[in-house]
């Protein structure tokens, strides 16, 4: 059973790793795979603040914004691309340890104050760079050598995820997530770990962020900023189940295949079709479909929390 | 008459708070449920007034099952609960909690007016402080608002849940004294409290609760030796 | 006599005091819901600009006075609400995400809706009284924040007595403050649960149709009203009409006065920079004294 999961968790990864390789020609589907990647990653370390430790962050998009940014301005003024990509999770990284005063929030507060704070970002931002900003690309680092830049951040994630999953650490998030003060009086400092958790999250975002700018050469800031970077990696993970490390892969290709039903946009009706099928998720599934599907329905059981 | 049959009480997940609970609630007459702390009594007065969901058994009042019934419905059926925990509305007046305990019977005015001023000849403390925010009063008087305001559905069946509890030994006298005063207006009451020594005397019928468990019980005079001397015990415990 | 800049400041204030009014009532659906619910309904924005869309659609198709049009609105807006709670609210999982992630789903499904059926153009309404002003001295009171004010104040006013002065009202507030003892009352606490969802989006829809009047809106305006609600109750608590209005008057003068100096693209800044505020001076937590939820 465990080689089972631990092949359904690596073969995605090989999959991924592959796929420029495999279909050299066509730049299509390395595009899709490279937009797959990045999505998925910023679910998986969504997955951290939100899924493990339970902190509904609905700023999420302002990591991946602020890292796409930061990358933008550094490398127009000279910086190293690859570089301005760490320095965009830098950026992000900053970001949330400034925004460890929100941790103090209960749940639905912290929700909306997240919230408010990305839009907030974005407003700021916009005031100062209304139409984006170019990036001009290095000639040895193309397409190709982007997408195994994005792959490693997204393998890294996923032995990260894995990491955690299987240390104390599991433990100290899910008590904090179902019961904060229960957590608290048992010996487990809630604030350390939320902000650990928050610092990491925002972290991996902004890398992805950096490297997904600059695959795009043109980083506009209504775009990289916009709230469908917390909607989608919040889907993935409520849809395919919160904190575990199989729920938000297996909530990413979901996403693919309404993606690809909806024709490659982020419509309005794929919005619509996210809302329905959040609510509906939440309301008849509320654990995910890992959960439901694979735990109960299959009988697969549930590694112990501890 | 009140009639509890093999109720069976689950917390979470196969723990077990009340185990097979049967007694029996005769009418007019105080019965109360004694225990040590954790025994399930407040649990036990939680569902009888419909607050929690027993896994099994049945409550049955005058023939009639109550056990799938919302509280709300209950109330309809004539059973009103003082709770253990402070309950009364903070920001509104006492006068307006005690309106609202008369929901049943909002539409007809008259009937509000002689039901709030039976109470109130009940509870002669409270007339004088109609105007006041009922957060603002004392525990003990909150706890006589708790109970007026119980009694303004003109309930035939009162449950309390730990009457006296955190309150001083004057209040707790008080408390007791407005008991036997409703019970000589024919309101069946059924309590449990930590207090033993006022709960058995003013009760005619006594059940020991302990872990989930009733040991037994029945009218007041008739209590089998070996329940009388657990009752001793405790007595003699909580003197000291 | 005043100065140039006296009479400017005099005259943001007064325009600042009009807005405030529709800013309480923006404030007070998002107060009710969670008073009586203890939910925080995060498509609350979204709620006031649908219907500031269907007091557009409804003006626009049918030729009907907007202003009219607005008390269609609110008996739309209430539907919606209770079709809302029946299908989505009511019975949901009691862990503590749910309520929030249903919202935002619903939040999604309303700004998705809203962009399909009216893109995402900035849309406006435009009356005869668009323009209009009342004249009083040097200083000019713009008609629709008049109207919006005084509409609004009535609206406020009308809650205020129904909660306090009504049976039905005080049931209302008795779950607010302590759901399980007014259930043991025989108060329909399920029921009380629908019925003040519906008026509190009936509440949104009144706000929304005045908000089409005043400015031009699109379908993603909705978290950013969401702020200021939540701001608004921050500052105001819950318990309370009159502090609502306070606080909304609060929220708009510092809108006003701080988009003056830091420029109109700072508008929204400001309510997220007092929010900040609050949770530095009152780190203790918003809405003390407040029944926290049972952890």
């Amino acid at each position: 059973m465990r080689a089972i999961k631990t092949s359904l968790a690596i073969l995605p990864i090989l999959a991924f790793l592959l796929i420029p390789i495999a279909a050299a020609d066509n730049r299509f589907v390395t595009t899709l795979a490279f937009i797959f990647i990045v999505y998925t990653t910023v679910a998986l370390s969504w997955n951290i603040i939100g899924g493990m430790a339970g902190q509904l962050n609905l700023g999420h998009a302002a990591f991946f914004g602020l890292g796409a940014y930061s990358m933008a301005v550094s490398t127009s003024s000279g910086l190293h691309p690859y570089l301005g990509v760490l320095l965009g999770g830098l950026a992000a990284l900053g970001l949330s340890i400034a925004m460890t005063p929100l941790l103090r929030l209960r749940g639905d507060y912290f929700a909306i104050g997240t919230l408010s704070l990305a839009e907030a970002i974005k407003i700021a931002i916009l005031n100062i760079h209304a139409y984006g900003i170019r990036v001009a690309p290095d000639p040895s680092l193309g397409r190709f050598e982007n997408y195994y830049f994005a792959a490693s951040i997204f393998a890294a994630t996923v032995l990260v995820t894995y990491l955690i999953l299987h240390s104390r650490y599991k433990l100290a998030f899910y008590s904090i997530r179902e019961n904060e003060k229960l957590a608290d009086v048992s010996g487990i400092n809630p604030t350390k770990y939320k902000v650990m958790a928050l610092m990491l999250s925002a972290t991996i975002t902004g890398l992805v962020g950096g490297i997904y700018g600059y695959n795009l050469l043109y980083v506009p800031a209504e775009h990289v900023l916009s709230i469908e970077w917390t909607i989608i990696p919040v889907f993935m993970v409520l849809i395919g189940g919160r904190g575990t490390l199989l729920g938000p892969l297996i909530g990413a290709l979901i996403y693919l295949g309404v993606y690809y039903i909806l024709q490659f946009t982020v419509t309005e009706t794929s919005l619509l079709a996210f809302g329905i099928i959040l609510v509906l998720v939440i309301k008849f599934m509320p654990n995910g479909l890992v959960e439901e599907f694979l735990i109960k329905g299959l009988g697969v059981k549930r590694t112990s929390i501890v | 008459m009140l009639k509890i049959e093999n109720l069976t009480v689950e917390y979470r997940r196969d723990i077990e708070i009340l185990k097979n609970v049967s007694l029996l609630v005769p009418e007019n007459m105080v019965t109360a449920v004694i225990g040590p702390n954790g025994a399930g009594k407040s649990t036990l007065v939680k569902t009888i007034a419909g607050l929690i969901r027993p896994k099994r058994g049945s409550i049955t009042l005058d023939g009639v099952r109550i056990d799938g019934m919302s509280a709300e419905e209950r109330v309809k059926h004539g059973i009103s609960v003082v709770l253990q925990r402070r309950s009364v509305f903070p920001q509104m007046t006492v006068k307006e909690n005690l309106m609202l305990g008369g929901w049943r019977i909002r539409g007809d005015k008259k009937a509000l007016d002689d039901v709030l001023e039976d109470v109130l000849e009940l509870f002669p403390d409270l007339k004088q402080r109609l105007a006041l925010k009922a957060g603002s009063l004392s525990g003990g008087l909150q706890r006589m608002l708790e109970i007026a305001r119980a009694m303004m559905s003109r309930p035939r069946f009162l449950l309390m849940d730990e009457p006296s509890a955190g309150l001083s030994p004057i209040m707790v006298r008080h408390v007791y004294r407005q008991i036997d005063i409703l019970r000589k207006n024919n309101v069946t009451i059924f309590l449990v409290d930590q207090n033993i020594r006022q709960c058995i005397d003013a009760a005619d019928h006594v059940y020991v609760l302990e872990l989930g468990e009733i040991k037994g019980g029945g009218r007041k005079e008739e209590i089998s030796e070996s329940l009388n001397n657990l009752i001793k015990v405790w007595l003699y415990l909580e003197q000291s | 006599m005043l100065s140039g800049t006296e009479v400017t400041y005099i005259q943001l204030f007064l325009g600042a005091i009009l807005l405030g009014g529709l800013y309480a009532l923006v404030a007070i659906g998002l107060a009710l819901i969670f008073g009586v619910m203890r939910i925080l309904n995060i498509a609350h924005g979204d709620f006031i600009i649908l219907s500031t869309y269907i007091t557009y659609w409804l003006s626009q198709t049918y030729g009907l006075d907007p202003l009219l049009t607005i008390f269609l609105t609110i008996p739309i807006a209430s539907l919606v609400g209770f079709v809302t709670y029946l299908s989505v609210i009511r019975g949901l999982t009691k862990s503590f995400e749910a309520p929030i992630v249903s919202s935002f789903g619903i939040l999604l499904i309303l700004q998705a809706s809203m962009l399909i059926a009216w893109s995402g153009d900035p849309r406006s309404i435009v009356t005869p009284f668009t323009a209009e002003s009342l004249v009083i001295g040097p200083y000019l009171l713009p008609l629709v924040r008049l109207i919006a004010f005084i509409v609004s104040v009535a609206a406020l006013t009308l809650l205020h007595v129904f909660l306090n002065k009504t049976y039905f009202g005080r049931a209302i507030k008795a779950v607010s403050q302590d759901s399980e003892a007014a259930s043991t009352l025989g108060i329909p606490v399920s029921r009380i649960q629908s019925i003040t969802f519906a008026l509190s989006v009936g509440m949104a829809g009144l706000a929304g149709g005045l908000l089409s009047l005043l400015l031009s809106f699109t379908p993603t305006l909705g978290p950013e009203y969401l702020l200021k609600a939540f701001v608004i109750l921050a500052l105001s608590g819950i318990g309370n009409i009159p502090a609502l209005l306070v606080g909304g008057l609060v929220l708009s003068i510092g809108e006003t006065y701080g988009s003056f100096f830091l420029g109109s693209g700072y508008r929204n800044v400001v309510a997220y920079i007092i929010l900040v505020l609050i949770l530095l001076l009152k780190p203790a937590g918003l809405f003390r004294g407040l029944k926290e939820r049972e952890v």
